[in-house]
């Protein structure tokens, strides 16, 4: 695909929203995520100015915002791994087998992002692009740059891994 | 707790991960700041860059092609073909030449060269009509990925120096244009092989569905044909092949169960389980024909099918990739019938256990009927990254049992020994 500058400045307004929400899922932190976001698209932008097309824009920046989530965790190793566990506000694992009922309730919903802060980063990473982005196996497949029968197995995984932890 | 209600939950959060408008506004201005600092200039086309500088480059390529084939070592492997015992080593030998070259240019001379050299091993296959298809399609796939290859290295360079490609990247555009149509054909014959198989259940279809309409072989054949179809569809020929051979396979059984039970009373063996109780009548002048009923032994409790690991080659050259076909029987004479609540039906892992390393999971695919005595087979070829000695494959059919494999990794052998010149 070849882009110009209004092009991108579109694809932009297009998936600002969809970066920031993956990059918010993936570290946690809003401010972070702003800074990894924003990061995806003048990085994309440098690609492009460097004459390389981009088959598949929509991979291409999650792949990028994947990227830099990686760098980010590289850099904050020890003030990632102090973050998961806040003993000011302990992780209720709910009695009631009422999930739905809960969720009406919004009491879950608060807790999840803590919940997908305990996965493993492969299997939280697969969470958010298949639940919260909405991708779907093909196209998480393309992000990652393997099968979709790997992405099939990773999300058969994490989700085994999460009923484990939100198991009563 | 069930899948959707898992998805709520995410519906529910992903609402509280919406962007800040300011922070979208800020990052809009800075990043068109950006743009305009940093403008993209259209490049010329590839070809256009570098057909001016053809006759230095063509040269220059040339001479490093001569010189890098002609110094290559000769072995006897160099004819070999994919499915030859010696091939491996072929594939190996162009890998220690390629480590050699040092230039972009020498090493795009090389690709191109190797391009061919994939490219003519695709065709040899294809003139041998008792190649199996697994081979036409392996040579195929390597053929695919050295093109991809080559590609990615020309334009590497094109990008980084445009006076280096030349008329070079002209012929290999040739070279795409015939291995597109190679690759076409390993494709198209694997289509034909379908539309044949899908032809034949048609036929059978009409022939019994007024007879015998729920015939289980009938299904299972359709099961096999949609199977094929979506394999096609991903270009795993080798499945698909393996899908249409079994689903012919059932036509046959079903054509073949459709003509005995209407076959005349003096062809067909009486069932002992049938008991027919006829009341003489003077105007009768022949028996009525009994319709044979088969005999089904039920499923003992807990049956689970016969699962073997068949290894294509049970001692491996380090560095070689490990091949080899999980198959499960049913030993019963019932069908089976086996179900997953995911779409993941084999698993295994090198030595450890119960460690997974590679499930098998078919989107369309979470149940399987095994009429008695049949086979259902999943091939695999992994990259191994073991030491020397003997391994083993410890296999699960998902849900439900279990086996394992050995197998020897064998060291890379050391190469054969430089003769000492001997000073005259």
């Amino acid at each position: 695909m070849d882009i110009d500058a209004k092009t991108f400045e579109n694809l932009y307004e297009e998936f600002a929203q969809k970066i920031y929400t993956y990059c918010y899922f993936r570290v946690s932190s809003k401010e972070e995520a702003e800074d990894i976001a924003a990061a995806v698209f003048f990085r994309a932008w440098d690609h492009v100015v460097a004459g390389k097309s981009i088959e598949n824009v929509q991979a291409f920046l999650y792949r990028i915002a994947s990227n830099l989530v990686i760098d980010h965790y590289r850099k904050n190793k020890d003030r990632r791994e102090i973050t998961l566990d806040d003993p000011q506000r302990p992780i209720e694992i709910p009695d009631s087998t009422d999930i739905a009922q809960l969720v009406d309730q919004g009491i879950l919903a608060d807790d999840m992002k803590r919940y997908l802060a305990l996965l493993p980063d492969a299997y939280r990473e697969v969470i958010v692009l298949k639940y919260i982005n909405d991708l779907s196996v093909k196209e998480i497949a393309e992000v990652l740059h393997t099968s979709e029968n790997n992405i099939s197995v990773r999300l058969h995984r994490a989700i085994d891994k999460l009923k484990i932890i939100l198991k009563p | 707790m069930k899948d959707e209600q898992i998805k709520q939950l995410f519906q529910k959060i992903r609402t509280e991960a919406t962007a800040d408008a300011t922070w979208r506004e800020r990052t809009r201005t800075q990043l068109h700041a950006y743009i305009s600092l940093h403008p993209h200039v259209k490049p010329m086309g590839i070809l256009t860059r570098w057909m001016p500088h053809a006759l230095r480059s063509i040269a220059i390529l040339g001479v490093v092609m001569v010189v890098v084939i002609t110094t290559g070592v000769s072995f006897a492997a160099q004819d070999s073909l994919p499915g030859d015992p010696l091939y491996h080593w072929k594939v190996q030998l162009e890998s220690i030449q390629s480590a050699f070259l040092l230039s972009g240019q020498s090493k795009a001379a090389f690709e191109i060269q190797r391009t061919a050299t994939r490219l003519h091993e695709v065709k040899a296959l294809a003139a041998q009509p008792t190649t199996p298809a697994s081979v036409k399609a392996e040579a195929a796939l390597r053929l695919e990925q050295q093109v991809k290859t080559t590609s990615n290295l020309i334009v590497r360079l094109g990008v980084a120096d445009p006076t280096q490609v030349s008329k070079s990247a002209a012929d290999f555009q040739a070279t795409i244009e015939t291995s597109k149509e190679a690759l076409a054909t390993v494709a198209s014959e694997s289509q034909a092989m379908f539309r044949d198989a899908k032809r034949r259940l048609a036929q059978a279809e009409d022939v019994l569905k007024d007879k015998d309409a729920d015939n289980i072989h009938l299904q299972v054949s359709q099961e096999k044909i949609a199977l094929a179809e979506q394999q096609i569809a991903n270009k795993n020929y080798i499945g698909a092949e393996t899908s249409v051979h079994e689903a012919l396979k059932n036509i046959t059984a079903a054509q073949q169960v459709a003509s005995a039970t209407s076959s005349p009373v003096s062809s067909v063996e009486p069932s002992p389980v049938l008991s027919v109780s006829l009341s003489p009548s003077p105007q009768l002048t022949s028996q009525p024909t009994p319709k044979p009923t088969a005999v089904i032994t039920p499923l003992p409790p807990e049956a689970v099918p016969l699962m073997t690991v068949e290894v294509k080659s049970s001692l491996i050259v380090a560095s070689e990739p490990l091949v080899f076909t999980i198959r499960i029987t049913n030993p019963y004479r019932a069908p089976m019938v086996l179900h997953w609540n995911t779409t993941c039906q084999v698993d295994y892992a090198i030595d450890t256990y119960p460690v997974v390393e590679d499930r098998v999971c078919t989107p369309a695919f979470n149940e399987l009927t095994l009429l008695p005595n049949d086979s259902y087979t999943w091939d695999f070829a992994t990259p191994l990254f073991v030491a020397p000695g003997t391994h083993t494959i410890q296999a699960e059919l998902v849900d439900y049992t279990v086996t394992s494999q050995e197998f020897t990794v064998a060291p890379f052998p050391s190469s054969p020994p430089v003769p000492v010149l001997q000073n005259p």
